[in-house]
């Protein structure tokens, strides 16, 4: 070796970077953002839609929307760009050019993924401030009309009525938790494709896995329980149990939109059990893509 | 085929490890007041399929929405009992809104009896038509009773229980006892206290205990001393035969009545 050339470690956050931020222009690119125009059509839509409602109605109406809509899309990007990323850089050659370089398999991937997660992250923070805007607009149309056709003594109460049923921090909370759950299923999508053939099947078992992982918890809770089926019904339970993340744990933002509060501790806990869940996923989908045969 | 099944293994040995702890977090989830809907068949009949796969897959709010704004269609068709079944189903879906049982109960106890009551055409028999309002009471109790189960530190619920016994069930020990209730909530309205003594000093029965309510009350201070509730003192302190000198509070003397001019 030369001793004026600089050692290479086996490790390097500056080369993660560099692919995490190639891959988060290269999606930038592909214009993806566009769909954020469509979230903002729905978020506004279901706003002129419910103008006719009572202010509660209203504003219920309104949150449901966005946070699903927040939810939806998040998972759909995280989704569809992450199964693109590998077969892209295999038909681009891309791939070849990287990994012919001292750059392991393990970097790759993790810096393809964390392109991902920076490109969901900005997406939903996008989205959040579209959700934001509309519901406070509405907000102060609402207390601006409330504030005319309300008598003197009872507007106080009147406007922090209205106050409490528009956007709160409270929020911000269960608009994490969409964001780790679209990582999840990024990183699940990720181990998915690092086997898979071609893209569409990576979206599909990607879909069946989003799916069913909604539903994995009335499978564990049968497994766990120990319910009196045949053995093969009890073997098929029991590998979705196994196999599934638990996606319905990371589905408290509905109650949180009519004002339940998540305490701090659960909402870590969940957000622990999210990240372990991405590590063992990315773990797994390195031990796979090192056998690759490319 | 055989490399994957390390990672295969991986993912089992995983699973093995999370399962127990999905478990332990979801009943802390639930504890938290998470997590409470109950997606059942009839649920899937009124969301179809779609609507049903949907609900599964974290978009549970938006079909309560959805089955809340088709409710109000059938309101304004008075199809009370479709009207019953999509507030039901909606309530399912979300029961912590609050919004939705207290507005579900409102359609049913109010609007759905009321017009149950006032519908000849549809029912000429006025026993039959009471029935029927009856029972329209008792479904609109049981959506505040349902909503109380998931929500039971709201006190909202609970002063349209006291509300709903009083004015529909004429049941004023039931109305006070859900009053007390609604008044240890927090967030309860100031004025709950006062109406819980109200509601149980035209209970029979409860005359002593309603007379020591409305006592404490008023020894809390002039804010208290409405004259609704220093009418109800005298009249229970007449009923009661307190005697003059324990009294707090004498009506003042009604001037004697002007002789009236024959025409």
């Amino acid at each position: 070796m030369n001793p004026s050339s600089p050692v290479h470690s086996l490790f390097s956050t500056r080369r993660i970077a560099a692919l995490a931020h190639n891959t988060l222009l290269e999606l930038v690119r592909m214009r993806v953002f566009y769909f954020i125009l469509l979230f903002a059509l729905m978020v506004i839509g279901s706003s002129l839609f419910t103008v006719n409602f009572s202010f509660q109605e209203q504003f219920q109406v309104l949150k449901d929307v966005g946070l699903g809509a927040i939810s939806i899309f998040s998972w759909l990007l995280g989704l569809l760009c992450t199964a693109l990323l590998l077969p892209k850089d295999l038909e681009d050659r891309t791939l070849y050019t990287i990994l012919a370089k001292p750059v392991p398999r393990f970097e790759y991937l993790l810096g393809k993924l964390l392109g991902v997660f920076l490109l969901i992250g900005i997406a939903v923070a996008l989205m959040s401030l579209v959700f934001a805007g509309v519901l406070g607009l509405r907000e102060q149309q609402v207390l601006a009309e409330t504030a005319r056709s309300t008598p003197p003594a009872d507007l106080a109460q009147a406007l922090a009525s209205i106050r409490a049923s528009a956007f709160q921090w409270n929020l911000l909370p269960g608009i994490a938790l969409i964001y780790l759950k679209a990582v999840l299923c990024a990183t699940f999508t990720l181990l998915i494709s690092t086997f898979a053939s071609s893209s569409v099947f990576t979206v599909l078992v990607s879909v069946v896995v989003y799916l069913v992982g909604h539903v994995q918890g009335i499978a564990r809770e049968y497994w766990l329980g120990g319910g009196d089926a045949s053995p093969l019904i009890k073997v098929l339970v029991a590998l979705v149990a196994l196999i599934f993340p638990d996606l319905q744990l990371f589905n408290i933002v509905d109650e949180i939109a009519v004002g339940t509060v998540v305490p701090m501790l659960l909402f870590w806990k969940i957000t622990g059990f999210g990240v372990l869940y991405t590590l063992v996923y990315m773990l797994v989908a390195q031990v796979v893509f090192s056998t690759r045969e490319l | 085929m055989k490399r994957l099944l390390l990672p295969l293994g991986l993912i089992l040995a995983f699973g093995a490890l999370k399962a127990p702890l999905e478990s332990h977090l979801l009943v802390q989830e639930r504890a938290s007041g998470f997590q409470a809907a109950q997606l059942n068949m009839q649920l899937r009949s009124q969301l179809g399929q779609m609507g049903f796969m949907a609900a599964l897959s974290g978009f549970r709010a938006i079909m309560a929405d959805l089955l809340w704004i088709r409710s109000g269609s059938a309101f304004e068709r008075t199809e009370w009992g479709r009207m019953k079944l999509l507030l039901e189903s909606a309530t399912q879906l979300q029961p912590k809104a609050i919004l939705f049982w207290e507005m579900a109960h409102f359609h049913m106890a109010y609007d759905a009896a009321i017009s149950a009551r006032e519908n000849v055409t549809a029912q000429p028999s006025d026993a039959l038509r009471r029935k029927a309002e009856r029972e329209y009471h008792r479904i609109g109790e049981q959506f505040l009773l349902d909503g109380i189960t998931h929500n039971p530190n709201s006190a909202r619920l609970h002063e349209r229980l006291g509300a709903l016994y009083d004015k529909k069930f004429h049941d004023h020990a039931r109305a006070a006892q859900a009053y007390t209730d609604c008044a240890q909530k927090p967030g309860a309205m100031g004025y709950i206290r006062r109406f819980a003594a109200y509601q149980l000093a035209q209970a029979s029965g409860y005359e002593k205990e309603a007379y020591a309510r409305l006592l404490e009350l008023y020894q809390e201070g002039e804010q208290q001393r409405l004259p609704t509730l220093l009418n109800l003192l005298h009249s229970l302190a007449e009923k009661l035969a307190i005697p003059a000198a324990e009294r707090v509070y004498t009506p003042p003397s009604t001037p004697p009545a002007q002789p009236t001019l024959a025409r």
